[in-house]
C-alpha cells in the first residue's frame, strides 16, 4: 500500500502516541496490581485486626492513652485507605474484583486471608451507581465458596450501596448457605441500613 | 447435671517483633488454672466444669516453640526470644508433659474437668449441640477478641501487626445463626455467662439477647497479664475484669 510521503510521520506520530498509551494502561494495570494487594493486607486490619480502634471512643482512648499498637494498627489501615482512595476509579475496581477472585479461592493462606478478605472489605470505596452495580454483577457470578466467605461477614460496605433494593433483591435469591433464615435477615437488614447506622467505625468515618 | 462451659482461644506465634502478645504460650490457661486451684469459679454441686479447648494455635506454638528450643540454644535475634521460649519447653517437658496440649489435658484431669478439644470453630457449636437441653448453666471464653467476635488464634501480618484469620473466629453475627441452640440453656440460671477478651461486651450483648442468659463482657481491653501483678483483689477472674490496661479501665458489663 502506498502511503504519501508527508503523511508518513503523521501516522508514525500516531503510531507512537497509540503504543505509549497502551504501554501507559499497561504500566498502570501492573502497578495496581501491585499497589492493591500490600493496601489490602493494611484495610484488614480494620476488621479482623486485634489492636485496631474499631470505634471513635475506641480512638480516642487509643490517643489519649498514646497506645503504641493501637496507634500503629490505626496508622497502617489508614495509610491503606489513602491509597485505595488515591487510585479509586472504575479501573482500580476491575482489577480489585479480580484479585478478590483469585486471592480467595488461592491456597496460600496469606492471599487467602490478607488479600481476600481485604478487597472484599475495600469495596466500600466504590459507591457510585456504576460502581455498585459492576460490584453486584460481578459477585452475581463469584464461584458460591466466595459467596459465602462474603455474606459470612458484615461488612461496613453493605450500609453505603446507593441501590439497595438491588442488592437486597439480588442477595435474598442468591445461592449463599444462610444456615438459618434469622442470620439471612440480619445480613439483608444492613443493606436497608445508612451508613450513619455504623457505629462509629472509625476507619470509614474519619 | 449441669454444663459450664469454658471455651478457651490460644496464643499466636512467638513473635520478637510483637512484645504485646502472647509472650507466653499459658496467657489463657493460668488463670483458668488458677480459679479451679482456688476454686474461684463458685462452682454449683450439680456443675461439671468443660475446657473446650481449641487446639490448633497450641499445636503450631508447640511445634514452633519446641523445635527452637531443640535446634538453637544461642539467642541472635535481639529479641531474647528462645530463652523465653526454652523455658516455657523446658520447664514442660522436666514436669513430664509432652505438649502444651497435653499439659492442660492434664490440668484439666487435675481438677476434674472435663476436656474436649477442638479444631474449628463450628466445632464449638456442635459440642453446645451435643449437649442435653436445659443443662447448660453458663458459658465462659478466655482468649484473644475483638469487637466483631472470638479470635481463637492469633496471626500478624507482613508488618508484625496482630490480627487473626476469619476461620478462627466466631463472629458476633455467628450467634444469630446458632439461635437454636436457646433450648441447651437453663433458663433463668443464676450463673452468669462471661466473655474474657478484649472488647466482648458486644458479643455478651448480642449472647444475651439471643439466649435470654446473664452475660459480661468488657467495652474496652482487658489483660490477662495482672494475674502475675501485685493487687488487692484476690480472684484472679475479678482482678482481669477490674484492673486498668494501657486503654484505661476495662468497663466490664453484665447484661441481665
Amino acid at each position: 500500500m502506498y502511503i504519501p510521503v508527508l503523511l508518513r510521520p503523521i501516522i508514525f506520530a500516531l503510531f507512537l502516541i497509540l503504543n505509549f498509551s497502551c504501554n501507559a494502561v499497561n504500566s498502570e494495570q501492573k502497578n495496581l496490581e501491585f499497589i492493591l494487594p500490600k493496601s489490602f493486607e493494611q484495610i484488614y486490619l480494620a476488621k479482623f485486626g486485634l489492636d485496631f480502634p474499631k470505634t471513635v471512643d475506641a480512638l480516642n482512648r487509643c490517643i489519649q492513652y498514646n497506645d503504641k499498637q493501637c496507634l500503629k494498627a490505626y496508622n497502617e489501615v489508614t495509610e491503606g485507605k489513602k491509597t485505595i482512595q488515591s487510585v479509586s476509579s472504575s479501573h482500580a475496581l476491575e482489577t480489585t474484583l479480580n484479585i478478590i477472585e483469585k486471592a480467595c479461592l488461592s491456597k496460600d493462606e496469606n492471599l487467602a486471608n490478607f488479600t481476600c478478605y481485604g478487597g472484599i472489605i475495600s469495596l466500600y470505596f466504590y459507591s457510585s451507581s456504576e460502581q455498585d452495580a459492576k460490584i453486584l454483577e460481578r459477585i452475581k457470578i463469584y464461584p458460591k465458596k466466595i459467596k459465602n466467605m462474603i455474606f459470612d461477614n458484615e461488612f461496613y460496605w453493605f450500609y453505603n450501596r446507593p441501590n439497595k433494593d438491588a442488592w437486597i433483591n439480588a442477595v435474598s435469591t442468591m445461592n449463599v448457605d444462610w444456615e438459618n433464615d434469622t442470620y439471612k435477615q440480619h445480613i439483608l437488614s444492613l443493606f436497608r441500613k445508612s451508613i450513619e447506622e455504623a457505629n462509629g467505625e472509625t476507619w470509614v468515618s474519619k | 447435671m449441669e454444663n459450664f462451659i469454658i471455651l478457651i482461644g490460644g496464643p499466636g506465634l512467638f513473635m520478637g517483633c510483637d512484645k504485646a502478645h502472647d509472650q507466653r504460650w499459658s496467657n489463657y490457661i493460668v488463670p483458668l488454672q488458677l480459679a479451679a486451684m482456688k476454686d474461684l469459679y463458685n462452682k454449683q454441686p450439680k456443675e461439671v466444669i468443660h475446657w473446650v479447648l481449641y487446639e490448633p494455635p497450641y499445636k503450631k506454638r508447640w511445634e514452633a516453640d519446641s523445635i527452637i528450643t531443640k535446634t538453637e540454644e544461642k539467642e541472635d535475634d535481639g529479641y531474647n526470644l528462645h530463652s523465653i521460649r526454652k523455658l516455657a519447653t523446658d520447664k514442660l517437658l522436666a514436669a513430664g508433659g509432652t505438649s502444651y496440649i497435653n499439659k492442660i489435658q492434664t490440668i484439666a484431669k487435675t481438677y476434674s474437668i472435663q476436656y474436649k478439644g477442638i479444631n474449628q470453630p463450628e466445632d464449638f457449636w456442635n459440642y453446645l449441640l451435643s449437649l442435653r437441653d436445659n443443662s447448660i448453666s453458663r458459658v465462659w471464653y478466655s482468649g484473644h477478641a475483638s469487637g466483631d467476635g472470638l479470635m481463637l488464634a492469633l496471626t500478624h501480618n507482613s508488618t508484625c501487626q496482630a490480627a487473626a484469620f476469619p476461620n478462627d473466629i466466631i463472629n458476633k453475627s455467628d450467634i444469630l445463626k446458632k439461635s437454636v441452640l436457646v433450648k441447651k440453656f437453663i433458663k433463668n440460671p443464676k450463673q452468669v455467662s462471661k466473655f474474657y477478651g478484649c472488647y466482648t461486651e458486644g458479643f455478651a450483648k448480642t449472647w444475651n439477647g439471643v439466649f435470654g442468659v446473664s452475660t459480661a463482657g468488657a467495652k474496652n481491653k482487658i489483660d490477662f497479664g495482672v494475674v502475675d501483678t501485685p493487687s488487692n483483689i484476690a480472684n484472679i477472674m475479678e482482678r482481669i475484669e477490674k484492673t486498668p490496661t494501657s486503654l484505661g479501665n476495662p468497663d466490664w458489663t453484665e447484661y441481665k
